[in-house]
């Protein structure tokens, strides 16, 4: 009678040891998971998103070759794609898809080998009444993102449709 | 015969509570360890980032300062602006300007060739070093800029960096 209640606190214990143990744990892998995916609203990443739309394009509009910096270029290709920069003859979407992507990759060089492992840049249309993150036109990507990263976000104002572009830029460590 | 078992029966419960004891110790030792860990590891990081954007933000403040902003635009660098002030750091051999050890800028798009400028190549050449009084200056704390300059009939903007490291900056 006496082994057995022995053996029942025994049972008890290592119960409650287990359970305490799965709790622990549990709460370790929530604290951790917050740790690693932890973003910041990064400086760096602000900084660079402004002056890339400050940056001069390669596209003008018209014959006097007064060229556009590439927010209004965005603008353009959100306006109407079709049209063509010149002298290049590209559409302005196209032109700005290519000098956007290697802007990212020449001012972050993520890859494999790099400390950086990857990037998302996403680029959101809002109209004026809009209050949801809008209408995704257009998206870049490369490399892995599990884990932490540094973003932030760009927004530019269209004052002709009142509506605005929102760029979000996702830099992965 | 009694007497023996019950006192066996004490031994044991006061084992049991022993094990307890024991065991919540090295549990609250662990679990105060492994929060510890963690804040000081925050603390460290929210520090290191507090540090990194002071420092990114004097970088962006010196590319703002009179002799070398573009007046059309904020927190734009005027690279003739630069060229300019190079010449005239080299004449004059002014060393203790803004109390730092470097100052350069770098274009990152459009790529151009890796040279350092100079009158004869400008602007067709990727770096301006404006201050180097030490070859060993240090970490340098680093911002994305604007580089400005006019070509022929229009402005061109690029995309550029600024590096910075000096006694200002710690």
């Amino acid at each position: 009678m006496i082994e057995k209640k022995g053996q029942e606190e025994a049972v008890g214990f290592v119960a409650i040891v287990i359970i305490v143990s799965i709790v622990l744990l549990f709460i370790l892998g929530i604290v951790l998971r917050q740790e690693s995916s932890s973003s910041t609203g990064s400086l760096d990443v602000r900084q660079f998103l402004e002056s890339t739309y400050k940056t001069t394009s390669e596209c003008s509009l018209d014959q006097s070759f007064s060229y556009l910096d590439m927010d209004g270029l965005l603008i353009e290709c959100g306006r109407n794609s079709g049209q063509e920069c010149l002298p290049s003859g590209e559409k302005v979407c196209d032109l700005f898809n290519k000098t956007f992507s290697t802007m990212i990759e020449s001012a972050w060089n993520a890859g494999e080998d790099s400390s950086l492992k990857g990037y998302i840049a996403e680029i959101y249309y809002q109209t004026g009444s809009n209050s949801s993150s809008g209408n995704l036109i257009a998206r870049f990507e490369k490399g892995k993102c599990g884990g932490g990263y540094a973003a932030d976000e760009f927004i530019i104002r269209d004052s002709s449709s009142r509506g605005s572009i929102k760029t979000v830029l996702k830099i992965c460590s | 015969m009694e007497g023996a078992h019950g006192m066996k029966l004490g031994q044991i419960k006061i084992q049991e509570m022993a094990f307890i004891l024991v065991a919540l110790f090295i549990f609250f030792a662990l679990v105060s360890i492994i929060y510890l860990s963690i804040a000081g590891s925050r603390l460290t990081d929210s520090v290191e980032n507090l540090r990194e954007e002071e420092a990114q933000a004097i970088a962006r403040k010196i590319a703002s300062v009179p002799e070398l902003s573009w007046s059309e635009c904020n927190g734009c660098v005027d690279l003739d602006k630069a060229m300019a002030l190079k010449q005239q750091i080299r004449n004059t051999s002014e060393s203790n300007l803004w109390e730092l050890d470097y100052l350069a800028f770098e274009q990152i798009y459009p790529i151009l060739p890796e040279e350092e400028c100079i009158q004869s190549i400008y602007p067709e050449c990727n770096k301006i070093t404006l201050i180097k009084n030490k070859e060993d200056y240090g970490v340098t704390s680093t911002a994305f800029v604007s580089l400005c300059h006019w070509k022929s009939t229009h402005v061109k903007c690029s995309l550029g960096r600024v590096y910075a490291a000096g006694r200002s900056l710690k």
